[in-house]
């Protein structure tokens, strides 16, 4: 289906070792799918696949109806795909205003000059993130939520039909974060599929439309209600997770609750 | 009293021009996380150097060891890329550590192999010395230095956008493992000239250490490179006059005033930091 992302006995192997294994998934774009999982669960790899940057063992793949494995670069101006913060080379000397350009000008041919509307587009994105006034600060003078605001700026530029974040709460503030979820709903309403790899469900209970847990295999997919099982919570918040059921949203705690 | 614009004198200044221009190789090796690369390069060009001599004096015909020795230096550097990964710079140190290691070997074995006129050839790379350059030798550099130039402007953005965020990049649709590669070719290119003009014994000291104090003062990728380029050219120039008025080794002071530059700027940034 060219509406949706879906994977059949998708299975991802390095060197010998299954890091994914048989997952079968068809994920609605637009939505909002929230991916939970143990560390080293293969989420990362999951996202990566879905861009072509990972080669399945077996398998496949199909991204709007796009095949990542054949069609890389047809899948990469679908999809906007943010990497966990950490994996970036913060002292490359780089301003806020080249790292969202960045977003623009990989779509150019080369020399990828760009034009006063390609800056009006920058100044733009980086006003709906709340970064209008650093255009021209340097990237690794920012603090950790500045620097994640300009990376969602960078992606949502490139107007993808579907964004990809792994792990973008992480080493934010509660103001960026709010900020984040803000326009991720607004992105949804604009038919923008998302997918978010997060630890902590809780900041996106009221807007998640499904659940993949993940821990190499698929544990499960689905809507909340139908996912957030007390068995399926055990596998990866371990045994004292739950929902609270008087909550509208699925808000998900663990350990003990005293009150 | 010297006259400074003697043919010799006017070769040494432009090869320090041209060592200008391809020191920002040593400013893409900082940013790409991989220092040591143009200086491992320019010991790799030692190994050229040896074999291009060697087989000449085995087959009895003059092979320009030039050639030999960037070909050379430009290789170990996409095998330092292709061995250690593109992406883990862990990976990457151990390859360039071993690319090096057969690179010095080579070279120490088959300069034991050549009689001692043949030494002193293989040993100009060693110890360079830019008041021996010849017009030939010029020429030959300022045309490597171009075709540098000429794909690090023109790739500027990939390289920049290649150093701050590789996966991003890939994820944008670059091609980064072409990039890459282009972009160790030339570092290991500009390493294997230096070794040329200074010798690859200073080449630490002309590449990595301007670049390194360029990069205090520098706020953005742009600005480094030129930076990198105008430090090492004025410190070039300054250590070529300082060597001729005190009769002293070329290739040295001006390795000693790119280490000293570097130590002046590290000490004054640490106060500043700490005020």
């Amino acid at each position: 289906m060219a509406d949706s992302i879906i994977t059949e006995d998708l299975t991802v192997a390095f060197d010998g070792k299954r890091v994914l294994e048989d997952i079968v998934v068809e994920i609605p774009v637009p939505s909002i799918t929230v991916i939970i999982g143990p560390n080293g669960a293969g989420k990362s790899v999951f996202l990566r696949s879905l861009i072509g940057s990972v080669k399945p063992s077996s398998g496949s793949i199909s991204v709007l109806g796009v095949d990542p494995v054949a069609h890389p670069d047809k899948v990469k101006r679908l999809v906007s795909y943010v990497a966990q913060k950490e994996k970036f080379s913060y002292p490359v000397p780089i301003g806020v205003n080249e790292v969202v350009m960045m977003g623009l000008l990989a779509e150019k041919s080369i020399p990828r000059v760009h034009t006063k509307n390609d800056d009006l587009k920058v100044k733009e994105a980086l006003k709906v993130v709340d970064m209008g006034d650093q255009y021209e600060r340097p990237f690794d003078k920012l603090s950790g939520g500045q620097q994640q605001r300009v990376l969602l700026a960078r992606s949502i530029i490139r107007q993808p039909r579907v964004l990809i974040l792994d792990e973008p709460f992480n080493a934010v503030d509660v103001a960026t974060q709010n900020l984040m979820i803000d326009y991720l709903q607004r992105l949804r309403e604009q038919q923008v599929g998302i997918m978010i790899v997060t630890h902590d469900t809780n900041p996106l209970a009221c807007l998640m439309e499904r659940i993949m847990i993940l821990n190499r295999r698929l544990i499960d997919f689905g809507p909340p209600k139908k996912v957030l099982r007390p068995e399926v919570l055990a596998q990866v918040y371990g045994n004292n997770a739950r929902v609270l059921d008087e909550e509208p949203c699925p808000i998900i705690v663990t350990g003990d609750i005293h009150g | 009293m010297v006259d400074l614009l003697a043919p010799f004198l006017i070769r040494a200044y432009v090869a320090v021009v041209l060592s200008g221009i391809a020191a920002s190789a040593g400013s893409v090796a900082v940013l790409r996380g991989v220092s040591y690369l143009p200086a491992e390069a320019s010991h790799a060009a030692l190994g050229g150097v040896s074999i291009a001599v060697f087989l000449g004096y085995v087959l009895g015909t003059g092979i320009d060891p030039f050639y030999f020795a960037v070909l050379f230096s430009a290789a170990s550097a996409v095998l330092v890329a292709y061995a250690g990964g593109r992406l883990d710079k862990e990976n990457l140190n151990a390859a360039l550590g071993g690319v090096m290691a057969v690179s010095l070997s080579v070279y120490a074995l088959l300069r034991g192999l050549v009689p001692a006129n043949l030494k002193v050839v293989i040993d100009g790379y060693l110890v360079g010395d830019i008041l021996l350059l010849t017009s030939k030798d010029l020429m030959q550099l300022g045309i490597t230095v171009a075709v540098a130039l000429f794909f690090e402007v023109l790739f500027y953005r990939e390289v920049m956008y290649i150093c701050f965020d590789s996966e991003g990049a890939e994820a944008m649709g670059i091609n980064v493992k072409f990039y890459d590669y282009m972009m160790f070719f030339l570092m290991g290119l500009s390493g294997g000239l230096m070794s040329k003009i200074f010798g690859s014994l200073l080449v630490f000291a002309l590449v990595l250490a301007p670049a390194a104090a360029a990069r205090m003062f520098s706020a953005h990728v742009r600005t480094y490179l030129l930076n990198t380029m105008i430090l090492t050219i004025l410190l070039g120039m300054l250590g070529l006059f300082l060597s001729i008025y005190l009769d002293l080794p070329s290739s040295g002071v001006i390795a000693g005033l790119t280490s000293a530059a570097y130590v002046v700027s590290l000490v004054y940034f640490k106060a500043m930091k700490k005020a």
